[in-house]
């Protein structure tokens, strides 16, 4: 089976000092990859080093190869004919904290779509009802479409954020912290939604919590202080115990 | 609360109250001074108004020739500023990197600094220098002035634009390469209509400043009757250097008063200027959130 995302030797420096170092790491399709880690351990820039996101920031210097796997075939990230915003196009990122633009709802969905897929009207909007209803979110905002997305709450935007993210049909999806914002019932939806979507897309979802990591992980990687310091798989010998073992030290 | 917190409150208060009575006390003033000789008469004189508006009838003791000069001038100063105030404060802050930026910032900061009466004595000298050379025939006019102002006015646009683009926040400025837009298409949709507001700010300083300058266009091509222009090189008329030369010479308190008349009138203008840049901003908002 291919690799979805294969990173080799990344090594990722803000202005001479190196937040991640030495990280080589596979997850496979159809896989859903949890990371997980201490605050400022580096779980975001590694997220961030996936998209090329990390290279909007001054001073950011990466090295190392990351390869995806997308339907076409594989992606070098980092080669030098690959265009950062193509690759963007098709692995969707939503932030750590909600990041709606300061447009209506309706604008927060339909103004990517036009930008990045070039899909208008009739058919932007379909796409934009149903990632809504996906995201559990359509019931709460049918009503309110012109209303500003900043008036949301911090949950409603984070969906609304991920909805923007599903609406553009990536096929990798970078979730930092997806649920942090969101209360009991609507985390447990986001969760079955990610659960769902992973025999479309590959997904890494950086992860807080440890009841979390166990219904969602297929994988683990546990970054610390900017090198991967374990890593674990739904398959492996003794997954229960290992995966205690592993995480005990973390959360 | 402690007596300096109480203090310190109370200074603040008292400073914040400063601006708008200062800002009502010269209103009133003007309009004391000035509000009986606001009329038809001190704007056309004894030419009748819809002549001189429609069928250009000279208007010799009147200040509608100095109204349409300033216009034109504040108009030809922005036509100039705003859009090389844009750009390169777009160039400041999202390409220009390094060394260079800060050595180009510099630039704008000192031609910030610049007093007006240098940035009209270059005017005159660039005149000069063009006489003597390629353009024998050339004289003071409406363009040069404008251009004059435009090049006074710039730095505001540009510091508006680069200030109010470079304080977006950083998760606004990840968001539309996160989503794949690329460079341009994040400028264009994301980062100039969220910065839009200071940017406007910076285009009402630029007009203020632009309408009420009097030491660039005494060189460059304003006098006292030269009634309407007929073209861009033509000298003109304007109200600074009315409301100026009717200060330093006049005769009666009648004719100071016709002064402090096309002040208000000056006023009104510039205020009128601010409005429609708040209107047009307010529909380019409207247009950007609802698609
Ligand atoms: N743009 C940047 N410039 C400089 N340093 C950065 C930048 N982004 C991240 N860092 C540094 O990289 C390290 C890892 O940051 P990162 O955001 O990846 O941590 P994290 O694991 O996501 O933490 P958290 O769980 O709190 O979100 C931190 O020490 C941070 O200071
Ligand atoms: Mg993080």
């Amino acid at each position: 089976m291919t690799a979805a995302v294969s990173i080799k030797n990344l090594r990722v420096t803000f202005n001479g000092a190196a937040v991640l170092e030495d990280i080589t790491c596979k997850t496979r399709c159809g896989e859903l990859t949890v990371i997980v880690g201490r605050s400022g351990s580096g779980k975001s820039t590694l997220l961030r080093a996936v998209n090329r996101l990390n290279e909007c920031f001054p001073g950011c210097s990466t090295t190392g190869v990351v390869r995806l796997s997308l339907h076409d075939g594989q992606l070098a990230v980092y080669a030098d004919g690959t265009c950062p915003e193509r690759l963007r196009g098709r692995v969707g990122m939503v932030f750590q904290s909600p990041n709606v633009l300061p447009l209506s709802i309706e604008r927060n969905m339909l103004l990517p779509q036009r930008l990045v897929r070039g899909i208008t009207g009739r058919a932007a909007e379909e796409i934009m009802r149903r990632m809504l209803r996906r995201v559990g979110l359509f019931d709460e905002v049918c009503d309110r479409m012109d209303a500003q997305a900043a008036t949301l709450s911090g949950g409603q935007q984070q969906r609304l954020c991920l909805a923007r993210a599903l609406a553009l049909e990536p096929e990798v999806l970078l979730l930092d912290e997806p649920t942090a914002s969101v209360d009991y019932q609507s985390a447990r939806r986001i969760e079955d939604l990610l659960l769902s979507l992973k025999d479309e897309l590959s997904l890494l979802v950086v992860s807080h919590s440890l009841p979390q990591t166990r219904r969602l992980a297929d994988r683990v990687l546990l970054i610390r202080e900017g090198r991967l310091t374990g890593q674990w798989h739904r398959g492996q010998a003794n997954a229960d115990a290992a995966f205690e073992k592993m995480l005990s030290t973390t959360f | 609360m402690t007596r300096f917190h109480r203090l310190f409150s109370a200074l603040c208060w008292a400073c914040a109250l400063l601006p708008g009575a200062v800002m009502l006390l010269l209103i009133g003033f003007l309009l004391r001074q000035g509000w009986g000789s606001l009329d038809l008469h001190l704007l056309f004189g004894d030419t009748p108004p819809l002549d001189a508006l429609f069928r250009f009838v000279p208007v010799w003791d009147g200040i509608w020739p100095a109204c349409f000069g300033t216009l034109c001038v504040v108009v030809l100063a922005g036509v100039i500023s705003i859009p090389l105030g844009i750009l390169c404060g777009i160039h400041l802050s999202e390409f220009a990197q390094g060394r260079f930026r800060d050595i180009l910032s510099f630039c704008v900061d000192l031609l910030a600094g610049m007093p007006s009466i240098l940035m009209g004595l270059f005017g005159f000298a660039l005149i000069l220098f063009l006489r003597h050379t390629l353009l024998p025939d050339v004289g003071t006019g409406l363009l040069l002035s404008g251009f004059c102002l435009g090049l006074l006015v710039l730095p505001y646009m540009v510091n508006a634009t680069y200030t109010s683009l470079s304080s977006l926040p950083q998760d606004l400025r990840l968001l539309g390469p996160s989503l794949g837009l690329n460079h341009m298409q994040s400028i264009r949709h994301i980062l100039l209509p969220s910065a839009g507001k200071g940017i406007v700010s910076g285009l009402v300083l630029s007009l203020g400043r632009a309408a009420e300058d009097t030491a660039v266009i005494m060189l460059t091509g304003a006098v006292a009757n030269a009634g309407m222009p007929r073209s861009l090189f033509d000298k003109y008329e304007a109200l600074p250097f009315y409301i100026y030369t009717t200060a330093a010479e006049y005769q009666t308190p009648e004719d100071l008063n016709r002064g402090f008349g096309a002040a208000l009138v000056l006023l009104v203008m510039t205020t009128g200027l601010f409005l429609a840049a708040h209107l047009l901003h307010q529909a380019m908002e409207r247009r950007w959130r609802r698609g």
